[in-house]
Order: structure tokens, then sequence, then C-alpha cells
């Protein structure tokens, strides 16, 4: 019966049952090392998109955001010092958030500091940067270090371990955020034609000055188009709904990962298919990462006396 | 203590959750208007505006860059291209490319963004300098070169098939002397 103590019970039970802390461990490291990678991407871009004579103006970015915004840039002097600095401070941040030292502290640091980088030319920005704003606002307060990271060990050390279960409302919000993206964005693209008639992938991978590398043989076809598009929509839909059963979780996931992958391979937008793929990974418990690490162990040890026979069992029995 | 924790804990997940809503519901009314004043505060200040409109409702059927030129005393002229993507390696891409892209094609080519465009001229001028140190400039422009995919029923465009033909227009100008 639907009651609002039952209502209270499913919510608690939802958000706050003790749970081991490995995936959320395993994926502050993933999530880390690639945010790490993607700052040190710009490392050639720091005086032309930050700097006293960037591409946008201090000056312009304070008239055009005159409400209060987080922002470094605005306790220190507009100098090439400063923006490296800056720069520095959030890479830093992003190395030791990857190893897991000082992590908490860190966590707020790269928060900090992506989001002063970011605000100081958000003209640059594209949906990946928000997403990673998003999800570190709620990293920042979750147990991610309380194992595979330098912190666990040395409280290990000292003979005060920390907890390796708890509270798993991060995790939980962290996976209604990946939810909600697939959920909005298809949403928004069942309103467009081109989404409609099938001819959506057509127009996105004829953009020039977006191309990676061409497939003719593949996107010259319209029929192919037509099912990618349609493809794109099922599985954004699916990656919005059915991943939370689950049974149809592997599958949908298997379909998200193809969909990043493809797009990466046609589309240069650079890290974002990434950032989606381990955000996806973020719905697997610590159990069945656990169960999929000793399936892969036995598989391989298995093999080293037989044959390696790649047959459709092989695939099935390894998820 | 941990009632504390767990309260705080609440309060935050409904943060959350009201701002990943917000962009579906009609913030037009004056209730939702009064909720989300705090948020909208919060929101504005660290830039978690969630909308997700990924390619949607269609993808841009518009490919766009724009070019920076500065014409020198003695005649000559010079071309920056903001790193615009075409013909790019992908590395190239994920080194600057998309960001720039995203600049031009996006922003500062439009004319509701005239507010970037005495910036990134300065920024052309300064570009251009370290190639051309002892040349005096003139004047500054921006270009902004366009062209729109036709329609896959009027002329299919083969995937390795890159335009030729962009139409242009010099949208900003600045005498630099």
């Amino acid at each position: 019966m639907l009651t609002f103590k039952n209502l209270l019970k499913s919510w608690n039970h939802f958000f706050f049952i003790e749970r081991s802390t490995y995936n959320l461990a395993f994926f502050r490291v993933v999530w880390g090392a690639l945010i790490f990678l993607n700052i040190l991407f710009e490392v050639g871009n720091v005086e032309d998109f930050y700097g006293p004579n960037a591409v946008v103006s201090l000056e312009v970015v304070n008239n055009h955001f005159s409400h209060f915004h987080l922002s470094l840039f605005k306790l220190l002097k507009n100098t090439s010092s400063s923006a490296y600095a800056i720069y520095l401070f959030t890479l830093v941040s992003l190395f030791l958030v990857t190893i897991g030292l000082f992590t908490r502290v860190a966590l707020w640091g790269a928060l900090i500091g992506l989001v002063s980088l970011h605000m100081r030319n958000v003209w640059i920005l594209s949906s990946a940067d928000v997403l990673i704003r998003c999800v570190f606002v709620i990293l920042v307060w979750s147990p991610c270090f309380n194992v595979l990271s330098v912190d666990s060990y040395l409280a290990r050390r000292r003979g005060r371990p920390f907890s390796v279960v708890a509270s798993q409302w991060t995790w939980r919000l962290l996976q209604i955020q990946v939810s909600v993206v697939y959920l909005w964005t298809f949403w928004a693209k069942i309103k467009g034609d081109a989404w409609f008639d099938g001819s959506a992938v057509y127009y996105a991978t004829r953009l020039d000055t977006m191309k990676n590398i061409t497939l003719p043989w593949v996107l010259d076809h319209k029929n192919i188009i037509m099912l990618s598009t349609w493809g794109t929509l099922i599985i954004e839909c699916a990656l919005g709904s059915l991943i939370w059963f689950k049974r149809l979780r592997t599958p949908v996931v298997i379909g998200g990962v193809l969909l990043h992958v493809g797009i990466e391979v046609v589309m240069a937008i650079p890290f974002f298919e990434w950032i989606m793929i381990a955000l996806l990974m973020s719905f697997y418990t610590p159990t069945e990462y656990l169960l999929f690490y000793e399936k892969l162990k036995n598989k391989v040890q298995n093999l080293r006396g037989s044959k390696l026979k790649l047959t459709p069992s092989y695939f099935r029995n390894l998820f | 203590m941990k009632i504390l924790k767990r309260i705080g804990a609440n309060i935050f997940i409904v943060f959350v959750l009201m701002t990943m809503i917000r962009t579906h519901l009609p913030m037009n009314t004056k209730f939702f208007q009064m909720i989300y004043k705090p948020i909208d505060a919060v929101e504005s200040s660290i830039g978690t505006n969630q909308t997700w409109l990924m390619f949607s409702p269609n993808p841009s059927r518009l490919d766009a860059y724009v070019i920076g030129e500065v014409e020198y005393e003695d005649g000559s002229k010079d071309t920056f291209d903001f790193y615009k993507g075409i013909g790019m390696s992908m590395f190239d891409k994920y080194l600057h490319g998309e960001k720039y892209r995203k600049f031009t094609s996006e922003n500062l080519r439009s004319d509701k963004k005239q507010f970037l465009w005495p910036d990134a001229s300065k920024f052309v001028l300064r570009k251009l300098k370290e190639k051309n140190n002892y040349k005096l400039p003139k004047k500054v422009s921006l270009i902004r070169y366009w062209d729109e995919i036709p329609s896959w029923d009027k002329k299919f465009v083969k995937h390795d098939e890159f335009r030729e033909q962009y139409k242009s227009f010099m949208f900003y100008s600045k005498e630099v002397l």
C-alpha cells in the first residue's frame, strides 16, 4: 500500500542503505584520471583561454556575469601567473583525487578549480564541462576514498582504517544524474523532425568542422543512417530508464558504450564520450564488479590450458 | 551527529533532484520562481544549469567558422583561422580544436554576441604579431564563413566529401593605426 511511511521507507532504502564503497572508489580513480587528462590537454591554451590577453577578457566575463559566481580569478590579479597558478592548482587537485591523497580536500580543490576555469571562459565549453561540474558537486560529499586510495592505506597503517561500507546516497545521485542526462536529451530529440524521419545522424556527421574519421562505406547508406538515428533514440531512452533493471542493465550499457564509441570515431567531441562511458560504469554494484573480475580471472585461467574459442556462449558467460 | 548528517544529506539530495528537473518545470509561475530562487542562486554561482540538449531538437545543419584577418601598413595581409576543425587531426582536436570550434561557430560568429568581437580581434592581432613582428597592423577584421548542409533528399553529401565553397561575410572591422 502506498503510504507516507512506506514511501519514506523506500526513500531511505534507496538512498541510505549501507554498501561497500569499492564501486565509488573505482569510479573516483577512473573519473579523476579522465578529468586530469581533460585539463592536461589544455596546457598549451592556458594563456589563450584564461590569461590576461585571452580570447575573451576578464572584464567581458565580469560584465556578462554580474551575479556572484565562484571564481579564483576574482581573488587574484589578472596576470599570466595567476592563470597558470589556477590551472596548476586544478591539475594537482585532480591528480590527488585520482590517487586518493587528501581526497576530500582535493575534491573540493578540483571543483573550485574547475568552476573557476570554466566560468573564466564559458563560450568554449560544451555539455561535457557542465556534466563534469555536476558530478564533482556530488562526488565531494562521497566516501569515494574509503578504499583504493592512499588515504585508506595511510589510515590502515595508523591502525584506524576507514569503513569499507558506507551509506550509498552519493552513488545513487550519480546514477540518477546519468539517467537524467539521457532522458532529457531523448525528450528534447523526439521533438525534432530529423530524429523522427531518421536523417539526424546524416546532418550531425556532415558537419565538416566536427568530422573525425570518415566512414563512407557505412554512413553513405540512407538505411544505415536511419537505423543509427532511431538506434540512438532507443539506446538513449533505455539508458535513462531500462538501465535501472538489473536484468537489462548489461545489454543496455553495451548499447551505450557502442553508441559513444561510434560517436567518438566519427565526431570530434573530445572527452565527452569517455566521460559518459565512465559514468555508465557507476551502475554496477561492488559485488557485480567482483563477480565480473572473478569470472574474467577464471576464464583466463581456463584458457591458459585450452585453446581460445570465441563462441557466443563464451561472451555470454563473461557477463 | 548521525541524525544531523542524515538531514543534511536529505536536503542535498532534494536540492540536486530539483536542479535536475528544473528545465522541465513551468518556470513562469510564481510558485516555481519562489521555490527556485535560492536554488538558481547556487546553480548560477557554480554553473550547473542542466539542460542536456545535445543535437536536439535537431542537429545543426550550419557549418560555420571564423577567420581573423589583419591588413598591414605595407599592403600585405595575414589570417588567423582560430584552429578551425576542418582537416585537423583527432589529436589536435583534443588539444584545442573543439574548444575553438565551440567558441567561433556557436558564439563569436553570432550577432547576438557582439560583446565578444573586440577581444577576439585583439586576440587575432596578438596571434599574428608572433609571425609578423616587424610589420605595422593597419586594420583587423573578423570574417564568418558558413554553409548549410543541404537536405538529403535534394543533394546527398557523401561522408568523405568536404564542402569547397562557403559563404563569407566580414562582420567586424577596426582600424588599428
